[in-house]
């Protein structure tokens, strides 16, 4: 069973009398011990979905639609096995499934504090910056897990907090330290073992490293590896950086326009990617060891969102537009069964899907892709 | 590339250092000042139609030698010459030919473009300022070429905009545009892309590179990120903490490093392929304090090739972890209250212990001995010579008891590396110059400075 | 032929230059429009400004015209002397709505021809307190860190010494009551937050890419203060103009409380002075509030101008 199953969750802003659709019917699942990967430029969306998942949005925004199906409930919903009671689930007010899954997008302001740090936690971007400066490291972990387990004792948070520490290569007398007496490497590590505190079943990780120099960058890629094998915990990451993401991640999801374009396997959607847009991504990323072809640009520039029109989000840009593209955006079709030629709807959201009409003409738009003047060419719209 | 290509620039003994004016009360008491040397000592050639890297991470002086590079700073020390004059010594005609040879690209496209201004303002400014092309229309006319030129077309779409009309991309073809609407020589671009999305990152580079050839143009193209460096450069230098540590052909400079500090740079750099192997870098500690640099090769404190003396007898590796024991105990990083066992009932245990953790280093796993489990590692395990073992055995003893003074006299003298004491100057490391005691070859007068193809 | 064309696309480019300046102006305006209160500022003050520039037609008399009498000499019964200050009378037995002073002016009268007085002291210490202020806090700034202008900043220090209300009475008191003297006094001393906040945005608008751009073009110091500094600071010291003209008001009318007021000339605060110092202040409410409301109009609507003029140099806008 999934930890977590978005299902066609869409989120607005508003914004005078239009809305921008920051995100539009997006379905994905992580699951358990998982890492997935949102990967995007700015405004395709990817942020926003984020931060909708426990309810983080800026004041003007909000969930359209859709659900947000975590593996996990309310405390004071649970019975001692930690699953949901009975009358819980079976009484329609409570937005608890059979399978025991609750609907984060249901829940109140209150409510959805106990979700947070509990069970999923967030590491937002400059994590290093979010340690307070004026109290000790340790104080800090205790904090938090006192204000989401208030049932513990401060000398259990206190031990708690010092072997979180040490679990994560700090030495446990250090948390008597302040922020400032620690490299960045550690204070990056602190902040993971505060997010870690209450024992998340899920990670956020909001744009790690962006803005890092590369050799911390090196350390924390490192520390979230580590992470992953010493907390069997899911993670989210989200962002721009594809060789970020190639590292870490199991499964990625590539994102424009508020749409998801295409998800799946890391391998399968970097190596045999199935949707223009992600080809025209991938021509543009240098890398350092190999040899570099000629990089290409996607030529014009990110969709405004702003009451967006019907068809698919990529169209204006993308060479390979028929009409059938300007009718409807594209449902996510199953990848595996387009190497074969046939265009099916994707049932298996873990497997390898793409949307885009011509996901059956996926050798010829491979090759093509792969040649400069198909993108050079192509006229905006 | 022109073999016999002319050097343009000439950077000698170049050094900039902030902060050097005291005040009033520091002079009274008399207080050294410890000046930011944020470019120390650099040299080096740009040859006519070269594309130069200068890469590094945050803090390693690149932007400042950028801006020294188009005058907007003032040296402290040493010369930069272009197309053979000094130009810190130029006479006014001479200046303003400068100004109108050299230009600058900056990194953020929505800071360095005047929001007050049009577009049409923003490029047309430089031809104002240089007296070019005549009157109105015929500047008009070439900022239209010249808008045309960097693929913001049609033109005249585009003049009556303001900046914040447009997106990243076309912004910073804007700067482009205004950079070659004077009809430059050199161009230098900090960052130029940085702030762009990736997918728009490519047509900005490919435009840079048709405009060089078109133009003419020499380039020195600053950035933090190695696979553009990779993608754009000729040649590239690395900097650290304001020195100039290696210089050579890219390709050379990226698959065979010579200065560990180049190497541990390339291979932190994460890869798109899902399979590749990486190395992590083998790199101790983080960037100290620019006011503060340590001495002789800076850096020195986190090398994992650090040399031993000639009269040491064991490992390496060993010899670095001593090092590292010895600079924590001077620094006094290493106290008694890193211990668990408390100071005087049990000073052997504690001094054990003190040692265990004095000689770990924060590694990434790959690079750690089995040895070394988590924070501490078995000092039997080690290669030191007995002899060292000791002095360090003394010393963590006398630290166990808070005696610092006494630790230090315990290790003054012991474990010294020419490392420390010695900067080193640039020499010859096969294609590249490099500035690492590691390589044995002619310390490198800066006016043979190689050309393109060496 | 040709020169028709010519001149035609003369004007034409001309058209084009200026466009986007009108262009700039008109969202501006959108922008200031938006917030209500620097519309409210806006009426209140073309109020004012007609006031000022029409007494006769806004007025119901002169300044000569005197309660029973109108404007003939002549003597006043004990009954109607005993009867002023009299409340608001409408045609009988004279016409006055907000009443009259103790000697039988009218108050409407009075404050509608006071308004050119409050107008000018507003503008011209404003005024004056900008052309002192930005142009040292632009060179302050722009030089900052230099001699210059630790020079221009030891000066401000010393005068910020100076305690505002004394130090203006002493002024009046040994120059004289004038008009002017009160303005250059009120000027004197608000010129020191203009420049200090002027140079401090200077001295950040400096480290601009764009300044730097200017620089590498090679532009002079002279071209980017005036080209690229300036017009970015300029909102930004209309802010304070506003504010220094609503403080000047105030100065004045509290001078004129105080008993330094320039006595030739009819001014709101006078009229508080002269209400105060004749011991109606309890008993004739017409004569008392209405000055005192219009002091208070005028400044507010010096400050919500200002206020909304803050709303169109908004940062997140501009810069």
């Amino acid at each position: 069973m999934s930890l977590l199953e978005v299902n066609d969750l869409s989120v607005r802003y508003d914004a005078d009398e239009s809305q921008v659709h920051a995100v539009d019917e997006v379905n994905f699942s992580v699951e358990h011990g998982e890492t997935f990967g949102l990967v995007g430029e700015s405004g395709c969306g990817k942020t926003t979905l984020g931060k909708s998942l426990i309810q983080l949005l800026d004041a003007n925004g909000y969930v359209e639609s859709g659900e947000v199906w975590f593996d996990g409930t309310l405390p004071r919903w649970e019975d001692e096995n930690g699953n949901p009671r009975r009358e819980v689930i079976e009484d329609e007010q409570y937005p608890v499934r059979a399978d025991g899954k609750t609907d984060l997008t249901e829940l109140d302001d209150q409510d959805i504090r106990d979700v947070r740090w509990r069970n999923i936690a967030l590491i937002p971007q400059s994590a290093m910056n979010a340690l307070n400066p004026v109290y000790e490291v340790g104080d800090q972990i205790v904090e938090a897990i006192l204000r989401h387990e208030p049932n513990t004792t401060r000398e259990e948070a206190d031990a708690r907090a010092r072997d979180l520490l040490e679990r994560v290569g700090i030495e446990p007398e250090r948390a008597d330290d302040y922020a400032h007496e620690y490299s960045g490497g550690m204070k990056q590590r602190a902040v993971i073992a505060m997010a870690m505190a209450c024992n998340p079943d899920m990670l956020i990780a909001d744009e790690p490293t962006t803005a890092l120099d590369v050799i911390i960058q090196d350390r924390i890629l490192e520390e979230i590896e580590e992470l992953q094998d010493e907390f069997d915990v899911s993670i989210l990451v989200i962002s721009h950086d594809i060789s970020v993401m190639a590292e870490i991640c199991d499964k990625l999801g590539v994102m424009y326009g508020g749409k998801m374009m295409e998800s799946g396997p890391k391998h399968e959607v970097l190596e045999s990617a199935a949707n223009p847009y992600t080809l025209g991504l991938k021509n543009s990323f240098p890398t350092v060891k190999q040899e570099q072809t000629q990089l290409v640009s996607i030529p014009g520039s990110p969709p405004t969102l702003l009451d967006p029109g019907t068809g698919c989000r990529f169209a204006d840009r993308c060479p390979f537009v028929v009409d059938e593209c300007h009718t409807e955006h594209p449902p996510m079709y199953d990848v595996e069964a387009a190497e074969d030629g046939t265009r099916t709807e994707a049932t298996d959201r873990h497997a390898h899907r793409s949307a885009c009409y011509r996901v059956n003409e996926l050798e010829r738009m491979r090759e093509d892709a792969a040649q400069e003047e198909t993108w050079t060419e192509t006229q905006t719209h | 590339m022109d073999r016999n290509a002319d050097p343009l620039i000439e950077v000698e003994n170049l050094s900039k250092w902030f902060g050097t004016s005291q005040g009033v009360m520091d002079r009274l008491m008399g207080n050294e000042s410890s000046p930011v040397k944020a470019v120390d000592d650099v040299s080096f050639t740009i040859n006519e139609g070269d594309i130069m890297g200068i890469a590094g991470e945050s803090g390693c002086g690149k932007t400042t030698l950028g801006k020294l590079l188009v005058q907007l700073y003032e040296p402290t020390k040493g010369s930069i010459h272009f197309d053979g004059n000094d130009i810190t010594e130029m006479s006014n005609a001479d200046e303003k030919e400068f100004r109108k040879r050299v230009q600058m690209i900056f990194q953020d496209p929505f800071e360095s473009l005047n929001p007050r201004m049009t577009v049409f303002q923003s490029v047309v400014e430089p031809l104002r300022i240089n007296d070019m092309y005549g009157g109105y229309d015929e500047r008009r006319e070439r900022v239209i070429e010249v808008l045309n030129e960097v693929g913001l077309s049609p033109a005249e779409a585009y003049l009556n905009e303001f900046p914040k009309e447009l997106s990243g991309g076309e912004l910073q073809r804007v700067a482009i545009a205004r950079a070659l609407v004077v009809n430059p020589d050199f161009v230098v671009c900090d960052e130029p892309v940085s702030m762009l999305d990736v997918s728009i990152r490519a047509g900005v580079l490919n435009l840079m590179k048709e405009l060089q050839d078109e133009y003419g143009l020499t380039y020195v193209f600053i950035s933090h990120d190695l696979s553009l460096i990779r993608y754009m450069c000729d040649r590239t230098v690395i900097m650290y903490l304001g020195d100039l540590i290696e210089q050579g052909p890219t390709d050379e400079v990226v698959m065979n490093p010579k200065h560990p500090y180049t190497e541990a740079l390339f291979d932190a750099v994460p890869e798109v392929a899902p399979d590749a192997e990486r190395k992590r870098a083998n790199v101790t500690g983080e960037v100290p304090n620019p006011r503060n640099p340590p001495s002789g090769c800076r850096f020195h404190p986190r090398c994992s090739k650090i040399i031993p003396p000639q009269d040491w007898t064991g490992g390496q590796p060993a010899f670095r972890r001593a090092f590292q024991f010895k600079r924590k105990v001077l620094t006094e990083q290493l106290g008694p209250e890193d211990v668990e066992t408390s100071g005087q009932t049990a000073t052997g245990r504690a001094a054990e212990e003190l040692l265990e953790h004095g000689l770990s280093l924060e590694l990434p796993e790959e690079h750690r001995p089995a040895s070394q489990t988590g924070t501490t590692i078995e000092p039997g395990q080690l290669e030191l010579p007995s002899n060292a073992e000791s002095t360090l055995r003394e010393a963590a003893e006398r630290v166990a008891q808070g005696d610092y003074d006494g630790a230090r006299d315990a290790l003054d003298g012991e474990f010294e590396t020419i490392c420390e004491q010695d900067h080193p100057d640039l020499r010859e490391a096969g294609p590249q110059i490099t500035a690492c005691h590691l390589y044995e070859g002619e310390s490198r007068k800066t006016r043979q400075a190689p050309s393109a193809d060496d | 032929m040709s020169t028709e064309t010519e001149s035609s696309s003369q004007i034409d480019s001309l058209k084009e230059r200026w466009r986007p300046r009108i262009e700039r102006f008109r969202r501006g305006w959108d922008r200031f429009t938006a917030e209500k209160m620097g519309v409210l500022g806006i009426i209140i003050m073309v109020v004012f400004i007609l006031w000022a520039l029409f007494p006769d037609f806004f007025a119901p008399h002169s300044l000569e015209w005197r309660a029973y009498l109108g404007t003939e000499p002549g003597r006043l019964t004990a009954e109607q002397a005993e009867s002023l200050p009299h409340p608001p009378a409408f045609g009988d037995p004279f016409w006055a709505p907000l009443g009259t002073n103790y000697v039988g002016q009218g108050i409407l009268t009075l404050i509608v021809r006071a308004a050119d007085d409050a107008l000018y002291i507003g503008f011209a210490a404003g005024l004056l307190s900008s052309l002192v202020g930005v142009p040292l806090g632009l060179i302050s700034g722009f030089y900052g860190n230099t001699w210059i202008d630790e020079a221009i900043q030891r000066v401000v220090d010393v005068m910020y010494g100076l305690p505002f209300l004394p130090f203006l009475i002493v002024l009046v008191a040994i120059r004289g009551i004038t008009t002017t003297n009160i303005i250059l006094g009120i000027a004197v001393t608000s010129w020191l937050n203009n420049c200090i906040v002027i140079r401090g945005e200077t001295l950040s608008l400096k480290e601009r890419s764009y300044v730097e751009s200017a620089k590498v073009a090679g532009a002079s110091d002279t071209r980017i203060v005036f080209r690229h500094i300036m017009p970015n600071v300029l909102p930004l010291a209309f802010v304070f103009l506003a504010q220094d003209a609503a403080t000047a008001i105030i100065a004045q009318a509290s001078l004129a409380y105080l008993g330094l007021a320039d006595f030739t000339a009819n001014s709101w605060g006078l009229m508080l002075q002269n209400i105060k110092s004749n011991g109606y202040v309890f008993d004739a409410w017409w004569w008392l509030i209405p000055p005192g409301i219009c002091i208070m109009l005028i400044a507010a609507a010096f400050y919500f101008i200002g206020f909304s003029m803050e709303a169109v140099t908004n940062p997140q806008e501009d810069s």
